[in-house]
Order: structure tokens, then sequence, then C-alpha cells
């Protein structure tokens, strides 16, 4: 195994470990006290330590060592987790999280994050002290970690051949003779313990296996290439010189055979001392109970022996924890680079668009069976495409997690009573777009907690009860996802937003506004309504960021509040942006196309009854404002159109867009603008056709806007530039 | 490949001569171990005239050794030649077949 992509498995796999330890705590601090979950936060702790000691992680291993004794004594019920020890935990986790980013960065932690910890550790020698025995239990870990020195410099090679390699015309004393060019062998012991009963003896089928103490220069990858052709079948197992002691123990606990033997084979080829071993076994015992849970990463090596024969007592042993994992969800699951995913849906994305080619020229030719093949084809890309997608979709419930967290936090410091309250966490959701989430929704909840809640006090006077609650509920609508954000506080006070916005200049005072603009006001830059600036908010920038980044999103965030009684913010996103259902229309003799979830219908805008003197219509009694495509993109008008209206709405509006021809349903490959085109409006990205034309995709929400806007600047309402 | 074993008053003493690899280890098994109950507490091995040894060659000795041990037998090398020294040698296991006194 290559020693990077281990070390990225063991980032990945502490970020996890940190992320259920956190969720843990957070439980434990709801009032849950199981010894279940208490277990769960020592093996989170325990396995990052392991793990760090590894790769010689020194910072994490020591801060992780002390956390994990605590967390020992409370598992053998010498201490209570209370409140006030979860607020020291809590940090504690946050601490290893930092030591872990500096070792993924590949910086040492500074002075002032080292000086954290010290203080922290500080912060629990209470609850340590509270029993000394217990604590020399675990005393003997640091030394487990403590790098093996040996002058020589040894690699140590680890070999179990595989059962065929004879019969296949192999003979592996041509790799040790090989290995003795490259550098020395300063000792070699071979495993003869496999060598079955008379009976059973093969002599064509190899048994033996050997430990091999070496002395070169050579580089991992080199000294691995000696053993390139055997190395699919067997076991190979290669500890670099100067690696911890840790690292031959797993090993030694990895293999198969007798693990007193293989120590001893350890001692005697100089690779570890006899003191070290015995101190490192016993340390081991002592640790037995933890290692109920093998560490995630021995996994790996665990997972490697399975194929090897069961020969002693210890193996079976591992073999039936073995299989005994096979069956926990995690295993169900594979890491997969996101570049990796990224790559195979760009390609999805070329497949769409040459589908789309070979479509046109299929029925250009107008051979009924290769179009019906076509079709049939065009069928297993959508599927394709959709089974792509779902590859980048995560559930929200890592992200809603970290808000438990927050609030839990933000409250003790605000002296608040706020509980958090989470629906739709299954809710997936693009993994790219979580990630651009996460601020715009951690403003707004620390908005709701600073302003939006009340104090007890205030609470009590108004009859609501102590506690505040905020929620989180995120669900699927038709294509797109919706996530409120609400809160029981105290509500948005318009009179107030409204004089603020008279008094910094955003308005006119004569101006009238609806409701809903008012709201709106809140995401206009340098605006805050707050009187008190606090570290969390109510510095006025940030709601408008908040817009900014949801508009990226191609999404859009509304507001609706009632004073006294509370806030909902509603994010309505579409579900991915890299491919999506379009409709291809033209205007002028450009290609445009509509995303289809927006569209409402198509009609004839001739047919239509126009509203006297204003670009709005009335379609079935409703009155639809709408924006001439030709005109919005100064093009050049064709003669003889039949103008079409396409009907669009997003959210709760809806507009008409005209356009001159209409082409039918189209799957596009979302291509963003680049960066020179950002000032440009009512275009979302660009796309390519099946004919090698370039079709723009429309910003249907910045045109609902433009339409609406121009209507209402006709009718002498405000052009808010808050609407963009 | 030849195999001549023979068990004197003075004790069971094998030879081999030839090559003794993957080609031959089957063949080899059958001769070495055909009357095993009859052999003396003390095997000598004669490998004076092995022309190649591979590692199949050197898992049968090594399981000759571990199985003779398994019947209080003791197996040890009384001639050998350059080659086959040196491929003891490679895998440290010489030492399974010398004589302890």
């Amino acid at each position: 195994m290559n020693i990077d992509s281990a070390l990225q498995t063991f980032f990945a796999e502490a970020e996890e470990l940190l992320t259920s330890m956190e969720s843990a705590l957070l439980r434990m601090d709801d009032g849950e006290t199981s010894n279940d979950i208490i277990n769960e936060v020592f093996r989170a702790a325990h396995t990052i330590k392991g793990s760090a000691g590894l790769f010689g992680l020194d910072d994490i291993v020591s801060f992780t060592h002390k956390v994990e004794n605590l967390l020992d004594l409370a598992r053998d019920e010498k201490i209570a987790i209370t409140g006030d020890l979860l607020s020291i935990l809590l940090p504690c986790r946050d601490h290893i999280a930092k030591l872990v980013d500096c070792a993924m960065h590949q910086v040492a932690p500074d002075a002032d994050c080292l000086a954290a910890g010290d203080r922290l550790l500080q912060s629990l020698t209470p609850w340590l002290g509270a029993t000394a025995a217990p604590v020399a239990a675990a005393v003997n870990s640091a030394e487990l970690q403590k790098a093996v020195a040996n002058e020589k410099d040894l690699w140590h090679i680890s070999v179990r051949l595989g059962p065929d390699l004879l019969r296949n015309g192999m003979d592996p004393l041509s790799i040790i003779r090989f290995l003795n060019t490259m550098g020395n062998i300063t000792h070699i012991a071979t495993i003869t313990e496999h060598l079955p009963e008379l009976h059973d003896f093969d002599p064509e089928q190899l048994y033996l296996g050997f430990e091999i103490s070496f002395q070169s220069n050579a580089s991992q990858i080199e000294i691995e290439n000696a053993f390139m052709f055997v190395r699919d079948e067997s076991d190979i197992r290669i500890i670099p010189p100067r690696s911890d002691i840790q690292a031959y123990i797993s090993l030694i606990k990895g293999l198969p055979e007798n693990t007193q033997r293989l120590g001893e084979i350890l001692v005697r080829s100089h690779v570890i001392t006899q003191e070290d071993l015995d101190q490192a076994l016993s340390t081991q015992k002592q640790q037995a109970k933890a290692q109920a849970h093998v560490a995630l990463l021995g996994n790996i090596l665990i997972e490697e022996q399975a194929v090897a024969p069961e020969l002693v007592n210890a193996a079976l042993d591992k073999q039936k924890k073995n299989q005994d994992r096979r069956v926990t969800p995690e295993n169900r699951f594979i890491r997969v680079d996101a570049e990796r995913l990224d790559k195979l849906i760009n390609l999805i994305g070329e497949l769409v668009v040459n589908r789309q080619r070979v479509d046109l020229l299929a029925s250009a030719l107008g051979n009924a069976n290769l179009m019906e093949a076509v079709t049939s084809m065009g069928n297993f890309t959508e599927q394709i495409r959709d089974a792509a997608l779902t590859l980048r979709m995560v559930p929200m419930a890592d992200t809603f997690q970290k808000f438990k967290r927050v609030v839990r936090d933000t409250a003790k410091e605000l002296g608040k009573e706020i509980e958090l309250d989470i629906e739709g966490a299954e809710t997936e959701l693009d993994r790219s777009m979580v990630e651009k989430l996460n601020d715009p929704l951690m403003h707004i909840v620390r908005n709701a907690m600073d302003h939006g809640i009340e104090p007890v006090a205030v609470r009590r006077e108004r009859g609501k009860p102590n506690t505040g609650t905020i929620s989180l509920r995120a669900r699927h609508d038709a294509g797109n996802i919706v996530i409120d954000i609400s809160d029981d506080g105290g509500g948005l006070d318009l009179e107030r937003i409204r004089k603020k916005a008279i008094a910094n200049g955003v308005l006119e005072e004569s101006v009238h506004l609806t409701r809903n603009e008012m709201f709106q006001l809140i995401f206009h830059p340098g605006l805050s309504t707050a009187e008190r600036v606090t570290n969390l908010s109510g510095r006025g920038v940030g709601m408008d960021v908040v817009k900014r980044n949801i508009t990226e999103l191609q999404g859009s965030i509304e507001i609706d509040s009632e004073l006294g009684v509370g806030t909902q913010f509603t994010i309505r996103l579409p579900l991915t942006l890299a491919i999506i259902d379009g409709f291809h229309v033209g205007a002028g003799n450009i290609d445009f196309i509509v995303p289809q979830n927006t569209i409402l219908e198509c009609v004839d805008l001739g047919s239509l009854n126009h509203v006297q003197g204003q670009s709005c219509v009335n379609l079935r009694g409703e009155q639809i404002p709408y924006i001439r495509l030709q005109e919005l993109f100064a093009l050049a008008p064709l003669p003889d159109s039949r103008e079409k209206l396409v009907v669009v709405q997003f959210g709760d509006k809806r507009a008409g867009i005209v356009v001159d021809v209409l082409h039918g349903e189209i799957q596009t490959v979302v291509k963003p603008m680049g960066p020179i085109f950002h000032a440009l409006k009512g275009i979302g990205g660009s796309s390519l056709l099946g004919t090698g034309a370039v079709a723009l995709i429309l910003d249907v929400q910045q045109l609902i806007g433009f339409a609406i806007n121009k209507e209402n600047a006709r009718n002498g309402s405000l052009l808010a530039s808050t609407q963009e | 490949m030849n195999i001549t074993r023979k068990t004197t008053k003075s004790g069971t003493s094998l030879s081999v001569e030839g090559e003794l690899t993957i080609y031959s280890v089957n063949q080899a098994k059958q001769d070495l171990l055909q009357d095993y109950n009859n052999f003396s507490d003390q095997v000598a091995l004669d490998l004076h005239k092995v022309s190649e040894l591979d590692t199949a060659g050197i898992q049968l000795l090594l399981f000759l050794h571990k199985f003779l041990h398994e019947l209080d037998k003791k197996l040890h090398l009384v001639k050998s030649n350059e080659h086959v020294d040196e491929t003891l040698a490679a895998l440290d296991i010489a030492g399974h077949f010398t004589l302890e006194n």
C-alpha cells in the first residue's frame, strides 16, 4: 500500500471519526448517557491516535492520548461525564481536528495552537486526577509511538507467498537474490510453519514465507517493484526504516503466525529490541479492551489477511472479527476521489451532447431501424446521466449536524436557551452545492440566534416557552431542493427596516414598498437592523453575501416573518448544476435554452389578450408580465416571426419570455460562462448543441425579475435595487 | 534427477543427483519418503551432486526436515556443493541441516 494514499485514507477517516465524535458528544449533552455512546467517543479518539501513530504524527498522538485517557476513565465509570466536562471535551475534539488539519497541510501547528492544546489538557487535569491509579494503564502508549532507533536503517519486508506461484513458473528465490543486488539482506527468516502434514503436502504448492531485514538506499517503490510479479497473489508488507514500533506491532498482529515467534524473528533481526517488544506487547494487552474494535486502518491489513490459511488461534479470532465487520455499514461504501467523479460526469456530459448529434444525423438519414436504435441509446444515456449525478449527491445530514454544535455553543455564549430542530436531514444535494451552502446557512442560523430568538425574560413576557426553537428543514420539490430555516423569535420589524433603509439612503422616504420588497431589503449591502454589534452578526455584512451565494447557485431566497412570532427563510436550489433538461428556443438567430423545470407552458403570443400599453398579457385571468429576448439582448429581429410566449415560474413568481422559435426538449450540459461574462445578466451558462452551435442558457430567475421590475417601473412603483 | 536411498547399520543416507526443482519435486517426494518408517534416527543427506536447486526444492528439503523432526529423527547435510551452499545461505536455512554437536 502506498504511504501517501494510506495517509489520505487516514485524513478522510479522521474527519469521519471526528464528526461521529462530535455528534456523540452533542447527544451526551442532550442527556444521553449509555455505555455505547461513551464507547463511540472513545473509539474515535483511540482510532485517530493509533492511526496517527502509524504515520508518526506525534502532535496528534500526544494530545489525543490524554483525551483518550480521560474517556477511558469515563468508560470504566470512574468519572461521570458532566456538562462542564463536555464543555472541555468539545473544544478538545476541535483541537484534534485542528491538529489533523495541520498534518494534512503539512505545516507544524503554531505556538498559539500548541498553547491552546496545553490549556485544554490543563483543564482536563481535575478529572484525570480524580482517580490516580488507572492512568498507569495507558501510560505505556506513549512508549508505543517511540520510533524504533536502529542505527542501520533497516527495512523490514514481510512476505507471504501465494500458493500457486511455483506452478506458475515463479521462483521466489530469484526475488531474494535480486534484493541482494539492491542492498544487503542482513537477516532473513524462512517461515515454515505452514508446511502441512505428509499427505497434505503438495511439493508443487508453495507454503513458505519470509521475514527479511534489508539494508538499502532503495526507495519504497523500488523495493515494491522487486515483488512486482508475485505481488497480486501474495501478501507483501514493507516497513520503512525508522518506523514507529507500532508499525511492527501491527505487522505482528496482522500476520497469521504465532505472535511470539514473529516477535522473536524481529528481535533477532535487530529491527527492534526485546525490551521494546515486551513493552509493546504488554501495552497491547492492556489496550485489548479498546482493540475489540480494531482500528479502522488496521482493518485494511486484516482484510488482506482473510486469504491466508487460518492456522493459529489468534488468526481465527481475527477472522471472526473480520466477518463481523463485513456486515457493518461502513464497508458497504467505497471511497472515491471527488475529482474522478467529476471527470466521469464531464465525460457523460460529452456523451449526452454527442448523442444529440447522432440523433440529428439519424433523423436526417431517415432510416427507421437506426432511429429506433438511437432512441433506445438515448434512453440509456439518460439513465446513465441520472445515475452518475446521484453519485455526487450527499445527504444534508452532515451539514445540519454542524449546526447542532454551533447552536449549542452560541446559545451558551448569548445566555439564551435555544433548541435546534432538524427535519429531512436525509435529503440529498449535489456535493459541490452543499459546500457552498454552508456559509449562507451558517449566517442565517447565527442571525436567528442573535437577533431572532429573544432573551428568556422577554420570551416569558410574550408568553412563549423559555426555550427558543430554530428549525432546519430540507425537502425535495419538483427538481429543486427547498431548505427552510425558521425561528420562533421576535420576527422582522418592518417599520424599523424601513426607517433604517431611509436613514442609510437605500430607500426614498416617499416610496411605498410591498411587504415582500421590505423583507428583501435586508439583503441590501450595508443594512443591518441590529442595535448591538456582536461578534456573531450585526455588522451589516452578511445578508447580502448570503443572497449573492444563493444566487450564484442558481437559487433563490425568500423571507416570511411576523413581528413577535418568528421568521422563516426559504432557500430554493436546483439539485445539480452540471446537466439539466432544457427547452431549446430561438430568438433572433441565436439559440437559447430554458431550464425545463421552470417552464409552465408555451403559447402563441398573438393569440393572447394584451393588457393595454404594457408588456403584460392576460392568461386565463392572470396578469403575466413578459420580456422579449430579442429586445433584451438587442438581437436582429427575424422577419415574419410568429412570436411565442414561454411562461416560466421560479419560486412563486411567474413571467413570460417571448421567443421566435420553439425547437423542443433537449438535454444540456451546462458550461459555466467565463469570468468576462460575469456582468452579463439573464444568462446562466452556455451549452453545445448537437449541431456544434453554441446555445445560451437563460437565467430564468433573473429574467422574471426583469419582467416584473419593468412592469413595476411602468406602473410607477419602485424599481428596487434589491430586485437585481 | 536420481535419488538413492540406503539404510545400513550405520544409518539412513539419502542422496540426490541432478536437478531438485519444481519439475522433479513430486517424484523426489515419493522417492525420498518411500519407506520413512524404516529410517534410522540419523538421516544423512548428500546433495553433492545436485545440479540445480530452486524454491520448490528448498521447500521439499525443509519439509523433509520438519517431517523427520516430528518423528524424532534428525536430518543433516553431509555433503554439499557450492551452489547448494549458496542457496541455503541465501535463505539462512543451512542451520536446519547441520548436526548440532
